[in-house]
């Protein structure tokens, strides 16, 4: 959140003795009014200055950042125990975009200092601009040594307003403003917040000012920060088209304004505006070259330059070349079916193209996203614009990069059918109830961390669930509201008919979740809360009650595998499936039933040693469950038939079925199964050519040459091969001049193929 | 190297050729005994290390089996030491020995499957008993008059010895690009996997060559680690003139009937009618181009055709 937090750490509270103090103050004062003579008034101190804490003020109010952080440097050397010089230069450093080196500072102002607010202040900063809980109890903290702190009052108010708390902050605020101790920057920026407290309500709009604009441009003509402010909130409410014209609004009064042009370029993105977001971020970089996120994202546009971009009327996709054939008709037909049925299912209609952005490394996508690497999130929607990783960026024993893009895709809806007020929870409520009820991999299982947060009574109510994505207060807690915000809404689309689609069209009109909840379904948050815990202790209580016993039992039957006591195995991965019988997670006890009885299929395969009855049948021992192999081995099919059915996607144990499904002749399965792995693993030519060779045997044709032209599209080692397998699926399906074409260039590789040139001859027959 | 140490040795590498010729079927080499006579061929050595654990011994002997079995089918000059008895000093005479019966027209090959060790100055093969040092192979292989060689070193560390045995005429092939990736790898087993999968004759000439298997190697290598999303702790590297030896033959070696020479040749001449055309693609349009392709390969497909029927293996 850098518009906000350039604000709210140009100045903090400066108290210098005597002369010294007056002539920045005075330099101070025409700054924070905007008048252009205070460059000369800093510039004028520094020739006759010598306290390098003052020539760092000097300095970065200059914004010569190098020279600041130097004098800083000297200014500190000069007074080590100095606990406000070296807040000052952690605040420095935050204007810098280097957090763990101001972070560092604050933590070495207070050891020097508990009390210093300058650096309990700055602290709260950092937290907020992360998001992150423990900046309520650092705000606190500053406030019970200084309960009138205007800075960290303003931060307050910051923090409030970003919960949604409007009144609450605006006491703060209007209190702040009127207050003549108040300093002139600390009122200018509770009037930014009043202005953004304006937009969030609906009282301004980007075309509607607040009336705060005036009264702030009246103190400083220059104030870019009246409408760079109200933009960042407009940011993390997801409407960017709004944050767009405001940002705009903000540069146009203070060009130089560079983090404002990094976050309006930024922004241009979101909304597909790629040109002008690159112009803006290269004005921004041309003013604040330190910024790793304006670089960051300049470098991304120019891995951008090097992608396709397919336009179509659904969809706009942008792909890296290598992989544009593959991900174009995947992505292309769940986007047509959220056109057909999933926008439906809302009453909503998906007007524009979903432009979908699909990155082939992580950092490329986390940049495009948050600015920097580094973040953990799959993807991201910013209203027709979904950018993500694409299988390329992580393994699939990770994610589903499918479900995934189906998730953002609900978004998508969901964002557009509000013009983007709908609730967090509730956004990713639907794309979470989207992806288990009709996405790729449906699925019912939750992961341990949630069924734990259950028994802990660890879960929010549905007015506070924002809180649990915004601001968590427990490792683990945005995990956990998704979950619970995906089961919340399949509760409620399977109890209240259109339950789904009539909260939504109230958050069309509205961010107040109590009031959708109470519009939208006809009962008290209290009371959907009550039914809810209900459904959910009837569907996910047993698993909960008996985590520890599940985790306990598979660790068990994996540990017999390692001893190789099939019994035990089966046993121990039996009683876990029977705690929790819809379990697809890691450490999944059907997946240890079926090793257990592949190994003891294996082990006690009959041989010319193994004990045989009266009718050459072999005769089961104690291992396995005293199965015959062939039986041992067809259970363990089941079992992960079963765990494929039920959702499980783990790229290893899908491998294994498709082999032991082929190897037992059920090429059905075999095929079917195959079918998601390719999905799961679309860049792996060997699982496009292993279904098509299963779809071949099955009689598909046409999927068996979809699938060969996709393998090929891979440029797989054996080029020849994959031509050649290409004009098989054509001549099996009559095509012979496109499978002439395909042979040739077969051919032109392996001019002396034998099964190439068979073909040939017989094509030309 | 004495006489008696040279009998010694040739006696060694004898047993071990017997050993592979119980195993292979394969005919006893009479370059072994008449030093000199023999006609310009493939002369290979293949040594599985020392495995340190039963897992690692058991798959660098079965992958040493496997090359041997496969060249088998190329050269009857195969020296297989494996287990016990790969010393250092079984390795030197191996390749004593080899000196001595090679003439500068034969191609050699030297592959070590197995563990080995550096120490950021000196890589060493790990092997039964003593280690020895890329430098010392170095001592070994130079006496050898063979212009053509290639040296395939698969294991852990084993980058370190480009710089060690790098020489005109020489290509080698290492499973790391360096002596500092060393943690064990995975290129020896796709190396070897190469041997006997269709995939990798690239060219579907029925063979394939040390060129065909280090591509499909490598592509094997790459897909292992992405697969699982593991950081590759290996990167495998040619360096030298590109090694279009054959290691194995994946249809049943050719027969020539000296009454079909004439379909042999004409065949030939047909494959370089195509590579010429192939290389002035671009003079024509692509209807144009594919056009004559198709022309050349049916008669190649008639002259294939003709020889299966022969009984004749291309």
């Amino acid at each position: 959140m850098k518009g906000l937090s350039a604000v709210l750490i140009t100045v903090g509270l400066l108290t210098l003795p005597g002369a010294l103090s007056a002539a920045i103050d005075e330099c101070h004062a025409l700054d924070d009014h905007g008048k252009s003579e205070a460059g000369t008034c800093y510039l004028n101190l520094l020739s006759a200055e010598t306290d390098d804490g003052i020539r760092a003020e000097a300095y970065w109010r200059l914004n010569e950042v190098n020279r600041a952080n130097a004098a800083f440097r000297r200014a500190i050397d000069a007074k080590p125990d100095d606990a406000e010089l070296r807040a000052r230069w952690g605040l420095l450093f935050l204007s810098a975009h280097q957090a763990a080196d101001a972070e560092a500072l604050f933590e070495e102002a207070l050891s020097l200092d508990p009390n210093n607010l300058t650096a309990l202040a700055g602290q709260a900063e950092l937290l907020l601009d992360r998001f992150a809980g423990a900046a309520q109890s650092t705000i606190s903290r500053a406030l019970i040594v200084d309960p009138m702190h205007a800075r960290t009052r303003v931060l307050r108010a910051r923090l409030l307003l970003e919960a949604g708390n409007r009144d609450a902050a605006a006491d703060i605020l209007l209190d702040l403003v009127a207050s003549s101790a108040t300093p002139v920057r600390d009122r200018l920026d509770a009037m930014a917040l009043l202005a953004a407290a304006d937009h969030m309500s609906g009282i301004a709009t980007p075309e509607l000012p607040s009336p705060w604009v005036i009264q702030a441009l009246e103190i400083n003509p220059r104030f870019g920060e009246i409408h760079a402010v109200p933009a960042y909130f407009y940011v993390i409410t997801r409407r960017y088209r709004e944050a767009v014209a405001l940002l705009e609004a903000a540069v146009a009064l203070d060009p130089e304004h560079w983090d404002a042009q990094l976050a309006l370029g930024t922004n241009l993105l979101r909304v597909n505006e790629l040109e002008a977001g690159q112009e803006h971020l290269e004005r921004a970089y041309s003013g604040d070259a330190f910024n790793a996120e304006t670089v960051n994202m300049l470098r991304l546009l120019d891995t951008l330059d090097g992608y396709d971009t397919l336009i179509s009327e659904r969809l706009i996709l942008r792909t890296h070349p290598e992989e544009t054939a593959v991900l174009t008709r995947y992505v292309g037909e769940l986007v047509d079916l959220a056109h057909e049925e999933m926008a439906p299912r809302y009453g909503f209609r998906l007007e524009r193209p979903v432009v979908i952005e699909l990155y082939q490394h992580h950092d490329d996508f986390a940049v495009r996203t948050a600015g920097l690497p580094g973040i953990g999130i799959l993807g991201a929607t910013f209203g027709d614009v979904v950018v993500m990783d694409g299988p390329s960026a992580k393994p699939a024993t990770e994610w589903d990069w499918l479900s995934t893009v189906w998730h953002e895709v609900a978004h998508v809806v969901t964002l557009n059918a509000t013009d983007n007020l709908v609730s967090r929870w509730f956004s990713e409520g639907v794309s979470v109830y989207e992806e288990q009820r009709f996405g790729p991999s449906p699925s019912s299982s939750v992961p341990f961390e949630f069924l734990k947060a259950m028994a802990e009574d660890r879960l929010l109510g549905v007015a506070e669930l924002d809180n649990g994505f915004m601001r968590p207060q427990y490792e683990g807690q945005i995990g956990v509201s998704y979950v619970q915000a995906g089961l919340l809404c399949t509760f409620i689309a399977d109890r209240y008919e259109d339950g789904l689609r009539r909260v939504l069209e109230v958050y069309a009109t509205t961010t107040d979740t109590v009031v959708a909840i109470q519009e939208g379904l006809g009962l008290d948050p209290a009371d959907l809360d009550d039914a809810f815990g209900r459904w959910l202790e009837e569907n996910y209580g047993f698993a909960a009650a008996n985590l520890a016993d599940y985790q306990t039992s598979a660790q068990a039957a994996f540990a017999a595998i390692d001893a190789k006591d099939w019994g035990e195995a089966r046993q121990q991965a039996e009683r876990a499936i029977s705690l929790y019988p819809t379990y697809t997670g890691p450490g999944n006890a059907r997946l240890a039933l079926a090793r257990a009885l592949e190994l003891a299929a294996e082990s006690t395969a009959p041989n010319p040693a193994a004990p045989m009855d009266r009718d050459g049948a072999f005769t089961p021992g104690e291992q396995g469950g005293g199965e015959a192999p062939a039986q041992q081995a067809s259970t363990a099919r089941q079992a992960l038939l079963d765990y494929f059915l039920i959702g499980g996607r783990n790229p290893r144990a899908l491998r294994d079925a498709v082999a032991l499904f082929e190897a037992a002749g059920e090429g059905e399965h075999a095929h079917t199964i195959q079918r998601t792995l390719t999905r799961l693993e679309p860049m792996r030519f060997d699982h496009h050519a292993r279904l098509g060779a299963l779809a071949t045997s099955l009689g598909h044709h046409e999927e068996a040459l979809s699938e060969r032209r996709l393998a090929l599209a891979l440029k797989p080692h054996d080029l020849a091969g994959a031509h050649y397998q290409v004009a098989l699926a054509l001549n099996t399906l009559g095509r012979k001049d496109e499978a002439t074409r395909a042979l040739l260039q077969a051919l032109e590789i392996a001019p002396r193929y034998p099964e190439g040139l068979q073909l040939l001859r017989e094509i030309s027959r | 190297m004495d006489a008696q140490a040279q009998l010694g040795a040739d006696l060694m590498a004898l047993k071990n050729l017997l050993r592979i010729c119980r195993r292979f079927l394969c005919l006893l080499l009479p370059g072994l005994l008449l030093p000199g006579l023999a006609a310009a061929e493939t002369r290979a050595v293949i040594i599985a290390g020392l495995g340190g654990e039963a897992d690692y011994e058991e798959e660098f002997q079965r992958h040493a089996n496997r090359l041997g079995e496969a060249l088998a089918d190329v050269t009857e000059d195969v020296v297989l030491l494996t287990g016990e008895a790969a010393t250092q000093t079984a390795v030197e005479g191996a390749l004593d020995a080899m000196a001595g019966r090679s003439s500068s027209d034969d191609t050699l090959l030297f592959v070590f499957i197995g563990h080995g060790s550096y120490d950021g100055e000196r890589f060493k093969f790990n092997v039964p008993g003593p280690d020895f040092s890329a430098a010392a192979l170095g001592d070994w292989l130079d006496p050898i008059p063979s212009r053509t060689q290639l040296l395939v070193v698969t294991g852990a560390a084993s980058g370190a010895v480009l710089d060690v045995l790098g020489a005109p005429e020489r290509t080698l092939i290492t499973g790391t690009r360096s002596g500092d990736q060393r943690n064990a790898t995975v290129f020896g087993r796709y190396f070897t996997a190469a041997l006997e999968d269709a995939a990798a004759d690239v060219d579907k000439d029925g063979r394939v060559t040390a060129q065909e298997a280090f591509n499909f190697a490598s592509d094997g290598v790459v897909r292992h680690y992405d697969q699982d999303g593991e950081m590759a702790t290996e990167n495998p590297v040619t360096s030298g003139p590109e090694p279009g030896m054959i290691l194995a033959r994946l249809d049943a070696a050719p027969t020539v009937n000296a009454a079909d020479a004439h379909l042999i040749a004409r065949r030939d001449e047909l494959e370089q009618d195509i590579a010429t055309l192939r290389a002035e693609k671009a003079r024509f349009t692509q209807d144009e181009y594919f056009a004559q392709l198709q022309k050349l390969l049916l008669e190649m497909a008639m002259i294939e055709s003709q020889l299966s029927s022969a009984g004749e293996t291309p």
